[in-house]
């Protein structure tokens, strides 16, 4: 499976995975948003592609750049596919995405009243909202607000693994532009698998 | 309480050894290991098969036996099989394949672990030195079969299919076209890949399947010409046919328990006059795998009524006080059952081959389907074709670019997470259809108009053309809001640049979807391939269903049935739907002469010989009457053919060739049988049909009465 990220005339940008070989066709075959992050680190991009697609996934998962190895080996183990080969990899170790903070990720709700860029402990929201009913996205200094198609995918992986990995995949993508490094969602707490995964980018979960 | 079955482990079996067999099942019933399984041997067509089934019970299996007219078909074997299977895991193997103690429960646990995968297992073959005779003597030996045994590796589906049984029933089986041999594994398991689950070659060391050593039958198989025509006609769909439905028209096998393939809902509100020509419409379709769900957004006419006179359980009807057809649509998405929604408006008509054509155009990662639509004048049938483009972001970027609602089919679920907006009046569908494409959602057009849509004065974008533009605007402003206005003039660009989809018919599209306009525009005859009245029960069933055809019955000079063909004259679209729901395939032509195009094409000969004999015979064929149709070449004559009989003459053409056809008519049953069995020996005639009206007693019991051999 390729992992490809695009930028649209029409202003959405996101993931977008292309099968091949024995790989499952993803019910949605991209993650679009309708803002294109600013910082677009391979670790965060590939944890992201790895949450919403990566069960898909049986041979090759390739994405466009070199990806830290404990990330590489934490997707392994989050897709659960022996197999799973997943490249290209730099062996080096390479600094973590910048980030200090709480990002709490929202979905289909406004919630820019809690917390603020400028406080000690720093603490904003990502409201993930769905494109179907919204378009274009909105900064103020207590979070973001974007327009994705994540609800679809959420939709699809609770479901399949009771736990919404669209939205999370969104908060992932943002949270070196916004400056944090703790994602956390309401709802169950997030498999070990798919918290290992974001702790090998440089996040932690809660 | 019996706790329910796990896992259901069908073998498609035909003549391939008692002992194999045994061997096979025992294998199976101890590699369940925890898990409730069963074994199900679906003996397709053996010669003997008392014994089969004595064995197979005997090892706790059940059995099932399909007479056949002799050709082996692994697709029907298996989803004969299936149909039976009570296990929510299925999985499939040969009658040559056994299992080491635990394997099927470990395949039964990957599965459930990884409900959207196929599971496969790689098959270990076996040395000459291990058939199924040592086997059965010397008792499996799995260490050294671990040893011994060579990895066939990856060709195919290796041996052993397992899937959930919601795949199995999403793609409807294996393929039932296909028999003979080859290609019906590998066909199923892409087909499961690209209804979205991943192959999984499952490697655990717990997890083996051998392969009982036996002379070898593939080249054997392929050296037969006939043979070798049906492998390469199975190829052709495993290469060409990119659909992952199949069985669509004709899956006798399907599992339980049943969920229609497709939901055709249609909202009404008022319209019991033209309601009934939608129906009819749906219950004619060539797939007849369907429900149809009627929301009726309170309506003060005898809506209720019209829909109980059609007295068809697959008719779902509910009431809902008036909310907007936004919230009717929505309604009929909550209650659907299939796992596509066709959208049909209540004064549209669908052209018979819609839910085909659509669901044979879902590939893999697309959510449905959409098609061209005709507009016709409800007064003067003029006829309009609107085409479509294939609908991306860019070609909905202009104009908003929905195709016509009545031709969408979608997939239930992502209907049921981007509904129908209720808060708008008008203009409903190209705001869902634009969210949808903002969402990721991928339909494709499906090569076919699929729609006959009705131009009248009740017609509601006629009545409120200002609102329904003001929406416009604001679904196209909402779709647009995010685009940089640097980019918008190049992707109307695109847009516009994108073709226009070429459908079926082209531009005689008229003939091809005239024949289904509503019954007060045209008249209609309905000519039935003779090969679907095979049964006298059949026929019975069609007199009973179906007024006014003539059957044109051919008899040999013995009175020997050898085949009908009937003609029904001033068909209704009810006439089709009842025709359709006994499967019976029919072509339609235009009474006003002109031929048509159909998704069952005539031959021409035949439809002109039909024609002939019609004209023929209408007005005066009575009870006793008989006519006879000898048809022959040309070239040669046939002497004092009309003496004694009133004789009709046609000349047909077809092609290069030409013929003469004659209806010779009499009362005298002796006349009749003389001339039948003179000219059933006359190797000029190609042709020779006994036939009378539908009266009551048989041109057979005529012929016996009078001497003639039955």
């Amino acid at each position: 499976m390729k992992v490809l990220w695009r930028n649209e005339l029409n202003g959405r940008s996101g993931i977008v995975v292309e099968p091949e070989g024995y790989d499952g066709v993803p019910w949605v075959r991209e993650l679009w948003m309708d803002r294109r992050p600013v910082a677009l680190h391979p670790d965060r991009v590939a944890v992201a592609a790895a949450l919403v697609f990566g069960r898909d996934a049986v041979g090759d998962l390739e994405f466009e750049r070199p990806i830290s190895i404990g990330v590489a080996e934490s997707i392994k183990i989050f897709c659960r596919t022996p197999s799973l080969n997943v490249s290209p990899v730099d062996y080096e170790q390479r600094p973590f995405a910048d980030g200090a903070g709480r990002m709490e990720i929202v979905a289909n709700a406004f919630n820019l009243h809690k917390g603020s860029h400028f406080q000690d402990d720093r603490s904003l929201t990502l409201s993930v909202m769905r494109s179907d009913q919204y378009s274009g996205s909105l900064i103020s200094s207590s979070g973001l607000v974007v327009s994705s198609n994540a609800y679809l995918h959420d939709a699809h992986s609770e479901k399949r693994e009771g736990t919404a990995y669209g939205s999370l995949a969104i908060g992932v993508l943002f949270s070196e532009d916004l400056g944090l490094d703790v994602c956390s969602t309401s709802g169950s707490s997030l498999p070990i698998a798919a918290s290992e995964m974001l702790v090998a980018s440089g996040l932690r979960t809660l | 309480m019996t706790e329910p079955i796990e896992m259901s482990v069908v073998i498609g079996f035909k003549n391939w050894g008692l002992r194999r067999l045994g061997l096979a099942i025992s294998s199976v019933q101890e590699a369940f290991g925890s898990v409730r399984g069963e074994v199900i041997v679906s003996d397709y067509g053996s010669d003997e098969y008392a014994e089969t089934e004595r064995l197979a019970k005997s090892l706790g299996a059940i059995y099932i036996y399909t007479p056949t007219d002799g050709v082996w078909s692994r697709s029907r074997a298996l989803n004969i099989g299936f149909a039976q299977a009570s296990g929510e895991v299925l999985a499939c193997t040969d009658a040559d394949m056994i299992f080491k103690p635990g394997s099927m429960e470990r395949i039964h646990d990957a599965a459930v672990r990884e409900p959207t995968a196929t599971i496969l297992v790689e098959c270990r073959d076996l040395p000459p030195e291990w058939s199924d005779r040592e086997i059965s003597e010397k008792g499996p030996d799995w260490e050294r079969f671990d040893r011994i045994s060579k990895l066939r590796g990856r060709w195919g589906m290796g041996g052993m299919v397992a899937v959930s049984r919601d795949v199995f029933t999403k793609v409807r089986g294996l393929d039932e076209r296909m028999h003979t041999y080859g290609c019906e594994d590998i066909d199923f398991g892409e087909r499961t890949q690209r209804a979205g689950n991943k192959i999984l070659w499952l490697r655990d060391p717990g997890v083996r399947m051998f392969h009982m050593w036996h002379p070898p039958s593939g080249p054997a198989a392929e050296a037969n010409p006939l043979e070798l025509k049906t492998i390469n006609a199975n190829r052709e769909i495993l290469y060409n046919d990119r659909s992952y439905v199949r069985n669509m028209t004709n899956w006798l096998c399907q599992s339980n328990p049943k969920r229609p393939l497709v939901t055709v809902s249609i909202a009404t509100r008022n319209r019991a006059d033209l309601l009934p020509d939608a129906i009819y419409s749906v219950l004619a379709q060539t797939v007849q795998d369907f429900e149809i769900i009627v929301v009726d957004d309170g309506s003060t006419d005898n809506t209720h009524a019209v829909i109980e006179g059609f007295a068809d359980h697959r008719i779902r009807y509910f009431f809902q006080e008036n909310r907007g057809i936004a919230a009717a649509r929505n309604r009929a998405v909550k209650e659907a059952r299939g796992r596509y929604v066709a959208v049909l408006d209540d004064d549209d008509i669908m052209l018979p081959w819609r839910l085909e054509s659509q669901i044979a155009s879902i590939g893999a990662g697309q959510h449905g389907s959409y098609g061209s639509f005709v507009n016709f004048d409800n007064d003067t049938a003029e006829l309009t074709m609107f085409h479509e483009k294939q609908v991306s972001v860019t070609t909905a970027f202009q104009k908003g670019g929905a195709p016509g609602h009545s031709t969408w089919m979608v997939e239930t679920d992502l209907l049921r997470l981007v509904e129908y907006d209720e808060s708008i009046i008008s203009g409903e569908d190209n705001n869902l259809f634009l969210r949808l494409l903002r969402s990721g959602a991928r339909l494709s057009h499906c090569g076919e108009a699929v729609v006959l849509r009705r131009l009248h004065s009740t017609q509601i974008t006629q009545t409120d053309n200002r609102i329904h533009e003001r929406y416009a605007a604001a679904n196209r402003y909402f779709f647009r809001f995010n685009t940089p206005m640097a980019e918008a003039s190049k992707i109307e660009e695109i847009g516009n640049r994108a073709p226009w989809v070429t459908v079926r018919g082209g531009k005689d599209f008229s003939n091809l979807v005239r024949p289904y306009l509503p019954d007060h525009l045209i008249q209609r005859t309905l000519v039935i391939d003779e090969a679907d009245v095979a049964s006298e029960q059949l026929l019975e069933d069609i007199r009973a269903s179906v007024d006014g055809f003539v059957d044109v019955s051919r008899y040999s000079a013995g009175g020997v049935l050898i085949n009908r063909a009937l003609i029904v004259k001033t068909a209704t679209h009810r006439t089709m739907a009842e025709l359709r729901k006994l499967g019976v395939k029919y072509a339609v032509q235009l009474e006003d002469g002109a031929e048509s195009i159909s998704g069952s094409e005539p031959d021409l000969m035949e439809s002109e010989l039909a024609r002939f004999v019609e004209e023929n015979t209408a007005t005066d064929i009575g009870k006793t009457s008989l006519a006879l149709l000898v048809v022959h070449p040309s070239a040669f004559k046939l002497d004092n053919l009309g003496r004694g009989f009133e004789m009709h003459t046609n000349s047909i053409r077809v092609g290069d060739e030409s013929y003469f056809a004659h209806v010779l008519k009499t009362q005298s049953m002796t006349a009749a049988v003389e001339k039948a069995k003179a000219l059933s020996v006359n190797d000029h005639v190609l042709r020779l049909d006994v036939f009378t009206n539908n009266a009551p007693s048989k041109v057979s019991d005529y012929l016996s009465l009078s001497g003639g051999a039955s």
